[in-house]
């Protein structure tokens, strides 16, 4: 019955606010949003009452809700923030799992309309932008960074005295702007730099900015200036960040010391053709202070920050192979990566002294390694199957013995504390091997070296078709003597079933194995193919792809 | 721009066989018109740049320069290429010819030669390299040394020396972020023997730009500003040495006892103590042999090479230059040892490089050869990479030559005869200042001091100026200005009227 009754209630409101406008569903949801906050800020957002304290401050008397701070108030909502003194009870909890982008919206529009000065409407995608925004932040806010937040958002325009000349010409580089003459001079408004008094030409222009600003704390100052094509800033006469040349989009930041007091600022550009941008910010001595746009343009300056123009590696010549070391997924850090001609590539792990994996089509994109600070490359391709990746050989006295793939150990980690207690998991070279590095044929084909005790092995791939598909044939050519109840370890994925000359390694992949006998074994629940090591041995193992790679 | 004066051009072109330097004005006055010497000298009448620039499409990321036999240049990239230069000192008389010699290394930031293999420092493993079927291409790529760890974090760079005495090579491995160790070696200096030994050195390091040697021979590399390091600087790799950051230390359980016992912990306090006294405490602590200066000169020191040229590259045989990668510069730096430490000055050297240069060499022909990239820290050049050449245009310019410390004061000597009127006490000017020795990033100038100069006496040839400082303060920069200091001849000022001398110990 009291259920049903709450569903009539719910339902008689439905009916009330569908007559109304829009916007007044938005606030409904606001003030049931509003609930989550009640317990602390109360009902009537004054604050609950706890003895001589208030749970939390009153929100008629909030700073954040009076003027358009809809960016502060979703990064509030989003991470709280932190108790550093007894003056309220609670501490603002984070609200970032707990809310919707919908729920925060409507919230910052009940608040300012109940104890702000006005109503403040957000679009629920403004609030998903500012979640992407600050998701790097794990900590809840400080009352003063949101303070100095606060001061900078309602502080006057960064920049004023703001003018700009025009020069037309078709440049490689900046020019010596003080030795031409401007086509155009003009003033902007104080605020924001903007190319748009130049939106009319089609290129082939450069324009200098000069404007003055007022620091009020002396401190190291970040400062982000992106462009298409080049630009230089220059901040009291001295160039502080060169971004020269003909280019996409590029940021480049830099940090200098500024005293406090009136500085003057220019900015040199220059659009040769084709796609054109300018973006400058600023982030202020704190590490934590928000970054203030001293552009109207940010989007290219965000976007030039996160993706770059891919950059796919091939041979320097046909029927060569091509051999990348970088940091690659799916292998340890000491990655080799080798493309071949006919479109087959593969990873060879020089921590663990073994093939990675196997793949087809294209070969590898450098984008991510050879930008900004440098991750790890990008195979291409398709079909990628790992095969028994880890440490190539092992004695094992009994078969039942499992296999050690990678050499690790444990240290502790010692970040600036006299009592580490923490411990963490580092690769250590095994001390049974040591690699020798590769030779590369007339083909630029490598041959990887690399003692194992006793024995010097050598491992080459060709790349050829069988049956007509593509396949690597691998030869593991070992010299010496092994000890006894040395084994190689050729397969640890896929089935295994044999067909014939071929065992089933998975995806789609099957490997031959010539000159020596394979055997397989189940040991804790991992299929593994083995071969028993003999002295100066030569292993042929061909891997061939079931089908033809498909574009 | 104005155009040169003809003598000038005609001076920059002409070769340069070495004179000697007391010579060397008198014959050079004569060449220099009235209007041009009454003009404020720049750098650019002493050293000149010269942009070599790379093949079309190609990305010159240099990481390490090695002047090779065959008179080529060769030089890596951080995109893992090796480069061979012909021309390299000739251009654009003769323009400078590039061919390719290896591809996609592992980020290389260290290149050496010897008896026909060029051995590279990257990433994951020192590597040597040949050309075995003389195609003009290596073939052989042979691990030497592979004995430390690496875990995909880009932080991890290793910087190579060239060989020292023992044919040893230097490896400066920096940590896996700012602020920890979480691969073996990180933090530390190793060294590769000539059979492909590993011998850990000396731990605490953060994160060096490069590693070199002084002209004694004697190991040292760059540490960029960071924890446990109030400012960037130029350090003395004292075999068992602790360089100031403890979080490589873990790995001293690993070392063997190679670099001798695991040093005491620095205090890991908010407020941070002070090197002078922490290395009363840390045995293993040698501090920083040259502060430099951060903000104030540059942020981030990178490549090292000592002055072997004999004259050919100007006055400062047995110096060091040092790169700095933020500021487009390169740094010139005094050494002296005093009481069994090194210490000494930085001075301003050459800025206006077009990208941030991280490698140098100096051939023995006397031209310093620069590389480098602004790709992740920026630098003020505004390229996105460059390759430099550096040639001593043939003049003197009136510089602070050296700054050697006494037990009351600094003996100041320079590249030509002062005017002997001008060296007077209002001449000069000190500051002195320290770092706080601390695990947060960084520290400002703390602990103040502005010591009173005087002049003492100055030499009957005008070339050196005793200097009585009160106090010397042991720990301190002690940043001297000399701007109303004139030249005999000419009468202009120094070139470059600062001197950042780092007074690690006064002697007894």
């Amino acid at each position: 019955m009291k259920r049903s009754l709450s569903l009539l209630a719910v339902s008689l409101l439905g009916l009330a606010t569908s007559s109304e406008a829009e916007g007044d569903k938005v606030l409904e949801l606001g003030r049931l949003t509003y609930q989550t906050c009640v317990a602390c800020h109360g009902p009537d957002g004054r604050g609950l009452r706890a003895g001589d304290l208030l749970m939390a401050p009153s929100l008629h008397d909030s700073p954040f809700l009076k003027g358009n701070h809809s960016e502060l108030l979703t990064a509030i909502l989003l991470k709280g923030i932190l108790k550093q003194d007894n003056k309220h009870i609670q501490a603002m909890l984070p609200l970032e799992a707990a809310l919707s982008d919908e729920q925060i919206a409507a919230l910052i529009a009940y608040a300012t309309e109940e104890f702000g000065d006005t109503r403040r409407n957000v679009k629920a995608i403004s609030v998903s932008k500012w979640r992407k925004k600050y998701a790097d932040r794990t900590i809840p806010w400080k009352r003063a960074e949101l303070e100095e937040a606060l001061a900078e958002a309602t502080a006057p325009p960064f920049l004023s005295n703001l003018r700009y000349q025009i020069y037309e010409g078709k440049w490689e580089e900046l020019p010596d702007f003080s030795a031409l003459s401007p086509a155009t001079v003009g003033t902007l408004k104080d605020g924001p730099i903007s190319l748009n008094p130049a939106k009319d030409r089609k290129g082939a222009f450069g324009m200098v900015f000069d404007a003055e600003f007022t620091l009020r704390e002396a401190g190291d100052y970040h400062f982000s200036l992106t462009s298409d094509d080049g630009s230089a800033l220059v901040i009291d006469g001295e160039t502080l960040i060169g971004n020269d040349g003909v280019h996409p989009a590029r940021t480049v930041n830099m940090k200098e010391t500024l005293q406090a007091g009136l500085h003057t600022m220019q900015v040199q550009y220059f659009e040769r053709g084709g796609e054109r941008s300018l973006a400058l910010a600023v982030r202020g001595p704190d590490t934590k202070s928000v970054t203030r746009w001293l552009s109207t343009e940010t989007s290219e300056a965000r976007k030039a920050a996160q993706s770059y123009d891919p950059i796919p590696l091939t041979a320097l010549r046909p029927g060569e192979a091509i051999v990348h070391r970088a940091f690659l997924p799916d292998a340890k850090p000491r990655a080799i990566g080798v493309g071949y001609p006919g479109a087959v590539n593969l990873v060879w792990d020089a921590d663990v002294l073994n093939l990675a994996y196997v793949y087809r089509g294209d070969f590898m994109d450098a984008a991510s390694h050879w930008n900004g600070r440098g991750a790890a490359s990008t195979p291409l391709g398709k079909d990628r199957v790992k095969i028994a990746h880890g440490l190539p050989f092992q004695i094992l006295e009994s078969l039942d013995e499992p296999w050690q793939s990678f050499s690790e150990t444990k240290v502790k980690y010692e970040r600036d504390t006299a009592n580490p207690q923490k411990e963490i998991t580092i690769n250590l070279r095994h001390p049974d091997y040591q690699f020798r590095g590769y030779h590369l044929d007339a083909k630029r084909f490598p041959t990887f070296r690399y003692d194992y005790r006793n024995l010097a092995v050598a491992d080459t791939f060709v790349p050829a078709e069988v049956d007509g598909v593509t396949a690597l044939i691998r030869t593991v050519k070992i010299e010496g003597t092994p000890e006894e109840h040395t084994w190689f370890r050729i397969a640890a994925s896929g089935s295994q079933a044999v067909a014939g000359d071929w065992i089933d390694v998975g995806s789609n992949l099957a490997l031959k194995v010539d000159g020596a006998k394979a055997i397989s074994r189940t040991c804790e629940g991992n299929r593994e193919t083995l071969v028993s090591v003999t002295r100066d041995m030569t292993l042929t193992l061909t891997y061939r792809w079931n089908n033809p790679l498909r574009p | 721009m104005e155009q040169p004066a003809p003598a000038l051009t005609l001076l920059i072109h002409r070769p340069h066989p070495l004179r000697p330097m007391k010579y060397a004005p008198l014959f050079l006055i004569p060449l220099l018109s009235p209007a041009l010497s009454s003009e404020v000298p720049k750098e650019s009448d002493f050293y000149s740049i010269t942009p070599i620039p790379a093949p079309p499409g190609e990305v010159i990321e240099g990481g390490g320069i090695e002047c090779l036999p065959n008179g080529k240049v060769a030089v890596c990239t951080r995109r893992g290429q090796i480069w061979m230069i012909e021309n390299a000192a000739e251009h654009p008389d003769k323009p400078a010819q590039w061919k390719l010699f290896a591809e996609s290394l592992h980020e290389p930031l260290g290149l050496a030669w010897r008896d026909g293999w060029l051995y590279v420092v990257q990433r994951p493993e020192v590597t040597r390299l040949r050309d075995e079927d003389g195609d003009g291409r290596a073939d052989a790529f042979e691990t030497v040394s592979d004995g430390w760890g690496i875990n995909g974090d880009y932080h991890e760079y290793a910087f190579g020396s060239t060989f020292d005495r023992e044919g040893n090579l230097w490896c400066a491995l920096c940590l896996t972020g700012s602020f920890t160790a979480e691969s073996l070696y990180r933090g530390w200096i190793l060294r590769v023997s000539p059979d492909g030994k590993l011998i850990p050195t000396a731990s605490g390091v953060r994160s060096p730009g490069g590693v070199g040697f002084n002209a004694e021979g004697e190991a040292f590399y760059t540490e960029n500003q960071g924890p446990w390091n109030g400012s960037s600087s130029l350090k003395w790799i004292k075999p068992g040495s602790f360089q100031g950051n403890p979080n490589g230390n873990v790995f001293f359980e690993f070392a063997g006892g190679a670099a001798g016992e695991r040093p005491l912990d620095p205090p890991y306090t908010e407020q941070g103590s002070r090197i002078v006294k922490e290395r009363e405490r840390i045995a293993q602590f040698i501090p920083p042999a040259v502060v430099l200066p951060h903000q104030k000169v540059g942020n981030s020191p990178t490549g090292i090479v000592p002055d072997f040229s004999q004259g050919k590259f100007g006055p400062f045989t047995g110096q060091v230059f040092v790169g700095e990668q933020t500021h487009s510069k390169i740094h010139r730096i005094f050494l002296e040892k005093v009481n069994g430490l090194y210490q000494g000055a930085m001075f301003p050297f050459l800025e206006g490089f077009k990208s941030g240069n991280i490698a140098l060499r100096l051939s023995p022909e006397g031209q310093l050869y620069t590389s480098g990239s602004d790709r992740g820290w920026g630098a003020r050049g505004g390229m996105p990479f460059s390759f430099e050449r550096v040639t001593w245009t043939g003049r003197i310019p009136f510089e602070i030559h050296e700054m050697r410390v006494r037990r009351d004061g600094f003996d100041l000597t320079f590249t030509l005869p002062v005017d002997k009127t001008s060296a007077v006490d209002a001449s000069f000017r000190m500051e002195a200042y320290t770092y706080i020795y601390q695990m947060a990033y960084g520290s400002p100038e703390v602990d103040p001091v502005k010591p009173q100069v005087s002049v003492e006496d100055i030499s009957k040839d005008g070339r050196r100026v005793r200097l009585k400082v009160s106090p010397m303060t042991k720990g301190h920069v002690h940043e001297l200005h000399a701007d109303g200091l004139r030249s005999a001849d000419g009468g202009s000022g120094l070139l470059h009227p600062q001197a950042y001398y780092t007074l690690n110990e006064i002697p007894k």
